[in-house]
């Protein structure tokens, strides 16, 4: 594997670790939920570089990393749509779930106060990385440049 | 596998704009439609603070307008524009799916979901993108 798409992935799962041990160790909802929530975007910054390796487009490239490494938002919203467009709901709950959910993950950053309801449901989101990995290093150079141009015009 | 239907509607020339602006998201949608007559109707347009991206497209058939003629335009409008990216886009209606349980990422289903309706616009690939660096545009 690519040593970048390998230290990304890495970087993710560490998140993952650490938010798990500071469970142990009784840290807040909130810093917890921090590392979680930013688990989710390295996993989301990972699905990205996994499709711009299979798209090998680099006018492609520089226009995402412009665009979109900075927002989280987008990069939450595009998690979410992975993660819903796998349980096959239709197009309008996709939508409306990956928007309503990645805005409420925006506030949660922005540390509005984080039940352990919203916890455990951010920590359900993510152990279904796995199962979207390899859906998305399924998917062949046509359909990732493709979701890729979408991803650059939102 | 899970169903989805699609039929070609149209093509069109979409422009994305990344830029700065002090003017209301309103203000510079309604001069942006009197400013391009063969503007089609569907401009996206956020704005967070003095950031602001927008979004619009024309007709497949019409000149493609080049990064100078498109920052003169938006200049007049009160946006100083930092990034343009010009793509062709294809739109297609009708998704649905149906089939439940299925492990593969169903593509087009989740291209409509991010292009955000159940008209489904997909990039055809980028015509043009430049940026601007010391007052000039590159292309990138």
């Amino acid at each position: 594997m690519d040593e970048n798409l390998e230290r990304i992935k890495k970087n993710s799962e560490e998140l993952y670790r650490l938010y798990q041990e500071g469970k142990e160790l009784r840290i807040s909802n909130n810093t917890l939920a921090s590392l979680l929530l930013s688990a989710i975007e390295e996993a989301s910054n990972y699905f990205i570089e996994l499709l711009l390796s299979k798209c090998g487009n680099p006018t492609l490239r520089r226009n995402i990393s412009a665009r979109i490494y900075n927002e989280r938002v987008v990069k939450y919203e595009l998690f979410l749509a992975i993660y819903y467009t796998m349980q096959n709901y239709d197009v309008e709950t996709i939508i409306e779930r990956a928007r309503l959910l990645s805005s409420k993950w925006i506030n949660i950053i922005n540390n509005i106060n984080v039940s352990d309801k919203d916890l455990n449901e951010i920590e359900t989101y993510y152990t279904n990385y796995d199962m979207m990995e390899k859906a998305v290093s399924e998917l062949n150079k046509d359909e990732s440049c493709g979701i890729l141009n979408m991803l650059v015009q939102m | 596998m899970p169903r989805v239907n699609t039929h070609l509607v149209e093509k069109h020339i979409r422009y994305v704009i990344d830029g700065y602006t002090t003017q209301r998201v309103e203000d510079i949608k309604n001069a942006l439609k009197s400013h391009l007559t063969n503007l089609l109707d569907d401009i996206r347009i956020s704005k967070n603070g003095y950031k602001i991206s927008l979004s619009f497209r024309t007709p497949a058939n019409v000149r493609v307008m080049q990064c100078e003629e498109i920052d003169e335009l938006l200049s007049k409008l009160g946006v100083m524009a930092t990034r343009i990216i010009v793509s062709n886009v294809t739109t297609y209606e009708s998704v649905t799916s149906t089939e439940a349980g299925h492990k593969r990422l169903n593509v087009n289903l989740l291209i409509a979901a991010l292009s955000d309706g159940k008209t489904v616009e997909r990039s055809e690939g980028i015509i043009l993108s430049c940026k601007k660096r010391d007052g000039k545009w590159m292309r990138i």
